[in-house]
C-alpha cells in the first residue's frame, strides 16, 4: 500500500516535481504556490491536509497497527477535518501567527493519541515564531517551518533516527532554508522540503523506534515505516497549492 | 508582542515566564502521557521495566536509570531494567550492583543484620543509597486501601535516574517522576503478578500432564474445563472440544455406571463441595469398550466453582489380579495332585493287604510324587530368590558336553521321556557356570519340550559356539510358539494361549526361572524363529582361556 495524492499514483514512489503530473488537476497545468503564505492560504493548505489524511486515513491506521495502537490515521482526519472547518469559518484575514496558534489549540484538542500534543506544538511553535505577521514570506515559512521542528523534538524529546515525525519535519525544513539560500522561491523551497520529508518517511523503515508506542517491540520495530512521519509527509505535501487553489 | 487585555499589568519578562512554564507543564503532561501509554500496552516484567526506563532516561535528559523491583514476598531489589541498557552485556554495570542484586553499603546498623545479605531492605534504604551517589530516586510504593480509611504502602521497587555529572534533575522531571511512582508501582506489580500466574499454570500444566491418573476438571454447569493427558489417553485419544459436557467427554450414559442425570457424581460434590465421592466406574471408551477405573470426584474452591475427578486406570491392577489367583490356583493344583498320590497310596499301604512287590512299588511311587513336590518346593524358592536378586552361584569352569550329560544320563528314568539326541561338537570352550542351575535350566527345557512337543517326537539338545558365547539349544517337533508370545513366554507365570489349552497343568515359572537363571550367569535366552518346530536356545559367556580359577557369586 502507498500513499494516495488524487490522481498520481502510485504517489509516495512517484517524484514530487514542480512539472507536469497535477494533483487533481487538469493535466498540464504546473502545480503553484504562492509566494506568500495568507490566512486564505493557510485555510487552504489545512483543507488539502484534510483530504489527503483522509485519502490515507486507512493506510495510515495500517502502518500504525504495526507499530502502536492503529488509530492514527483515524486521529488525524478527524482532528485536521476540526482544524479546516474552524480555519475556513475563521477570520483569514487576521495575524497568521495567531491562526496558526489556533490552529495548535485545535490539533492538542481533536487530534487523538500523541499526536494531537506534537502536531499542536508543531503548530503553536510555527505561529510563536511568526507572531505578527499577515502574510508568510519564503523567509518567513523557512522560520515557521524550523520552530514547527523544534517544538516537536522538545515535546517528544525526539532526535533524527528515532522513527518519529521529526524524522519528516526536520528534513523538510532545513531542505526548505536550504533551498531559499541557494536563490529558490516559495515554489521550489516547498518542492525540496516535500522531497526532504518524503525521504525522511522513507528512512523510518529500516530503523529502530526509540519512542512512543513502538519503542516496546524494540528490533521488531525494524523494517515498518513509521506512521507518524507518513502523516507529516503529507502535511508538507499539502504546502503544495494544487490547480484547484484554494477549493 | 501584543497581550490580552486581561494581562496588560504582566510585564513581557513575567510573561516569558509565564509562557514558559506552561511550556515545562505541557511537556510533563506529554511525558505523563507517553508513560501511560507504554503502561497500558502491558507485556512481559523485563520489557516494561526497560521501556519505562529507557522513556524516563531520554524525559529527563538523564545519563543512566534503573529499576529495582521487590521479589514477591521478599526482602530483596533486584535490578530489573536500565537505560542504556547495561544487563545485556557481558560485563554488567560495576559499582551499583553485585550481580542482579544491589547491596546497601553502610547500612548495616540500621537494618536488622540477617536481612543485610539480600539487598535493600526497605526503599528508604535503597532512596537513600542512590541519593549518595548522586542518582534521584523515588520508590515505587503500591498503596492499598485498607478499607478503613488508612493506606497500606507495599514496596514494589526503586526507580533512580542520574542526571548528567555535576547537575540536578530539573524540577518539572522530578515532578513527573512523582507524578508517575504510583502508577508506575501498579503496572510493574501487575506484571510481576502476571509473571508469576504464568509461571503456576505451566507448573499446574506440567504437573497435570505429568500424571499417570486421568483428571478431567468441570466448571458449575458440568462442562469440562481442563484434560490432562492421561484423561485423553483413557477416553480415547482424542482432546474433547471446547464447551464439551461431561458425559460427552467421560461417556456416561443415564443408568450406567457413571449415573448420569440426577445421579450424577459431578452434581453430588457440587451440591456438597465438603464431600470427596469415591468410587469404580466404567468408562465408555470411543471403541465402544469398557476400561474399569476408581475415581474420585472433589469440588473446586474459588472463584469460579467446579469439580475436578481424577480416574487411575484398573486394567492392569486386575490383570495382575487375575494373574496371581490364575498362579495360586495352580500351584495348589500341582501341589494337591502329588499330594493326592502319596496319601492315596499311604493309605493303601496301611489298610490294604499288599504284597511285597505292590507295597515296594506303592512306595516308589510315593518317593517319585514326592520328588516332584520337592522340585516344585524348589522352583518357588528358586523364584522366590530370583525375584529378590540374591542367588547365590557357585560357578566353575565346566565343560558344556558334561553339563548335558549329566542332564540327559537321569532323563531314561523318566516316565514318558520321548528319545532324546545330543550334538555336542569337541572344542568347545569351557563356561564359567553353576553347574547345579545351569542343569536345571537344561531339565526344565527338556521337560517343557516333553509336554509340549509332539507326542512321540524326539527331542534334540545341540550347542555350538558363536562369537564369544556357547549357545545350548532344546528342539521339539511340537507346533513352536506363536511369533507373539515368543517373548512373553518368559515372563513370570506366563503361559502360552495353546499352553494353557492343551495343557491345564503347568505353573508358567519354568521358563521364566530359566530367563532369570541364564541371565544371572550373564546370558540370555530366547525362542528360534520357526512355526514346524519348537526351539529354545539360551546362550553362555565362554570362560576366559587361562583365568584364575574361583566360585564367585553373582
Amino acid at each position: 500500500m502507498s500513499i494516495r495524492s488524487g490522481d498520481d499514483r502510485p504517489g509516495v514512489t512517484s517524484p514530487v516535481t514542480p512539472g507536469p503530473g497535477p494533483l487533481g488537476g487538469p493535466a498540464g497545468r504546473r502545480p503553484r504556490a504562492p509566494v506568500a503564505f495568507t490566512g486564505r492560504d493557510l485555510a487552504a493548505i489545512t483543507a488539502r491536509a484534510e483530504r489527503l489524511l483522509l485519502r490515507n486515513r486507512a493506510f495510515l491506521d495500517r502502518l500504525d497497527a504495526e507499530l502502536g495502537d492503529g488509530d492514527h490515521g483515524e486521529n488525524m482526519s478527524v482532528g485536521f477535518g476540526d482544524a479546516a472547518r474552524a480555519m475556513a469559518a475563521g477570520d483569514s484575514g487576521a495575524d497568521i501567527g495567531d491562526l496558526l496558534r489556533r490552529m495548535g489549540h485545535l490539533l492538542v484538542a481533536g487530534v487523538g493519541g500523541a499526536g494531537g500534543s506534537l502536531y499542536g506544538t508543531a503548530f503553536i511553535e510555527a505561529g510563536i515564531a511568526v507572531a505578527g505577521l499577515a502574510a508568510l514570506g519564503p523567509e518567513d515559512t523557512a522560520r515557521a517551518l524550523d520552530a514547527a521542528a523544534e517544538g516537536i523534538a522538545r515535546r517528544g524529546r525526539c532526535r533524527l533516527g528515532d522513527k518519529t515525525i521529526y524524522d519528516a519535519i526536520r528534513p523538510a525544513a532545513d531542505a526548505f532554508a536550504a533551498a531559499l539560500a541557494a536563490g529558490a522561491g516559495q515554489e521550489a523551497a516547498i518542492l525540496a522540503a516535500i522531497r526532504a520529508a518524503r525521504e525522511g518517511m522513507h528512512g523510518t523503515t529500516p530503523l529502530v523506534a526509540r519512542r512512543g508506542l513502538a519503542l516496546r517491540l524494540g528490533e521488531r520495530s525494524r523494517g515498518h515505516q513509521d506512521p507518524g512521519a507518513t502523516s507529516c509527509y503529507l502535511l508538507v505535501r499539502s504546502l503544495l497549492a494544487t490547480g484547484r487553489r484554494g477549493a | 508582542m501584543t497581550t490580552a487585555p486581561g494581562v496588560s499589568a504582566l510585564t513581557e519578562d513575567e510573561l516569558r515566564r509565564t509562557f514558559e512554564e506552561s511550556q515545562r507543564q505541557a511537556d510533563t503532561v506529554f511525558a505523563q502521557y507517553q508513560l501511560s501509554q507504554l503502561l497500558a500496552l502491558g507485556g512481559d516484567l523485563p520489557q516494561m521495566a526497560s521501556s519505562v526506563i529507557g522513556e524516563l532516561v531520554r524525559a529527563s535528559d538523564a545519563v543512566v536509570g534503573a529499576i529495582w523491583l521487590a521479589a514477591p514476598g521478599g526482602n530483596e531489589l533486584r535490578l530489573a531494567a536500565t537505560e542504556p541498557d547495561l544487563l545485556r552485556g557481558p560485563a554488567g554495570p560495576t559499582g551499583w550492583t553485585v550481580g542482579p542484586i544491589i547491596r546497601a553499603p553502610g547500612k548495616e546498623g540500621d537494618i536488622p543484620a540477617h536481612l543485610i545479605p539480600g539487598g535493600f531492605v526497605t526503599a528508604g534504604v535503597a532512596r537513600s543509597w542512590v541519593t549518595r551517589h548522586g542518582w534521584h530516586g523515588v520508590s515505587l510504593d503500591e498503596r492499598r486501601d485498607l478499607g478503613d480509611g488508612t493506606l497500606e504502602a507495599q514496596v514494589v521497587g526503586v526507580l533512580a535516574l542520574r542526571p548528567p555529572d555535576g547537575k540536578r534533575l530539573p524540577g518539572d522531571r522530578v515532578r513527573l517522576l512523582g507524578l508517575v511512582r504510583h502508577e508506575l508501582a501498579i503496572a510493574l506489580r501487575a506484571a510481576q503478578l502476571r509473571e508469576e500466574l504464568a509461571g503456576e499454570q505451566a507448573l499446574l500444566a506440567a504437573i497435570l500432564d505429568g500424571a499417570t491418573e486421568g483428571i478431567v476438571a468441570v466448571d458449575r454447569s458440568r462442562h469440562v474445563v481442563r484434560v490432562n493427558r492421561a484423561a485423553v489417553a483413557l477416553i480415547g485419544g482424542h482432546v474433547p472440544a471446547a464447551g464439551a459436557t461431561c458425559e460427552q467427554v467421560l461417556g456416561c450414559r443415564e443408568g450406567a455406571d457413571l449415573r448420569c442425570g440426577p445421579r450424577c457424581r459431578f452434581r453430588e460434590v457440587l451440591a456438597d463441595p465438603s464431600g470427596i465421592v469415591e468410587t469404580e466406574l466404567r468408562l465408555a471408551t470411543r471403541d465402544a469398550g469398557e476400561i474399569p477405573v476408581a475415581a474420585s470426584f472433589s469440588a473446586m474452591d474459588g472463584p469460579e466453582p467446579g469439580a475436578v475427578v481424577v480416574l487411575r486406570d484398573l486394567r492392569s491392577e486386575r490383570a495382575a489380579e487375575e494373574l496371581r489367583a490364575s498362579f495360586l490356583a495352580a500351584v495348589s493344583h500341582e501341589l494337591r495332585t502329588p499330594l493326592a498320590l502319596i496319601s492315596g497310596y499311604v493309605d493303601s499301604l496301611l489298610d490294604l493287604g499288599l504284597d511285597p512287590d505292590a507295597q515296594r512299588r506303592s512306595v516308589e511311587r510315593i518317593g517319585s510324587a514326592a520328588a516332584r513336590l520337592q522340585a516344585l518346593v524348589d522352583e518357588l524358592l528358586d523364584l522366590t530368590q530370583l525375584e529378590h536378586a540374591s542367588l547365590a552361584l557357585h560357578r566353575s569352569r565346566t565343560e558344556v558336553a558334561d553339563l548335558v550329560a549329566s542332564v540327559t544320563g537321569g532323563l531314561g528314568e523318566w516316565p514318558g521321556m520321548p528319545p532324546v539326541t545330543v550334538a555336542v561338537p569337541p572344542g568347545l570352550p569351557l563356561v564359567q557356570v553353576d553347574a547345579v542351575r545351569i542343569g536345571h535350566v537344561l531339565v526344565n527345557l527338556v521337560d517343557n519340550a516333553r509336554r509340549y512337543g509332539r507326542r512321540g517326537g524326539a527331542i534334540h539338545i545341540r550347542a555350538r559356539r558363536q562369537r564369544s558365547t556357547v549357545v545350548i539349544t532344546v528342539e521339539d517337533e511340537g507346533p513352536g510358539i506363536p511369533p507373539d508370545e515368543r517373548v512373553l513366554v518368559f515372563d513370570r507365570l506366563y503361559r502360552g494361549r495353546s499352553a494353557r489349552e492343551a495343557h491345564p497343568r503347568g505353573t508358567g515359572l519354568g521358563l521364566h526361572v530359566c530367563r532369570r537363571l541364564v541371565e544371572a550367569h550373564g546370558g540370555r535366552i530366547w525362542i528360534e524363529p520357526g512355526d514346524d518346530h519348537s526351539a529354545i536356545s539360551f546362550s553362555l559367556p565362554a570362560a576366559r582361556r587361562n583365568p584364575a580359577v574361583g566360585e564367585g557369586t553373582a
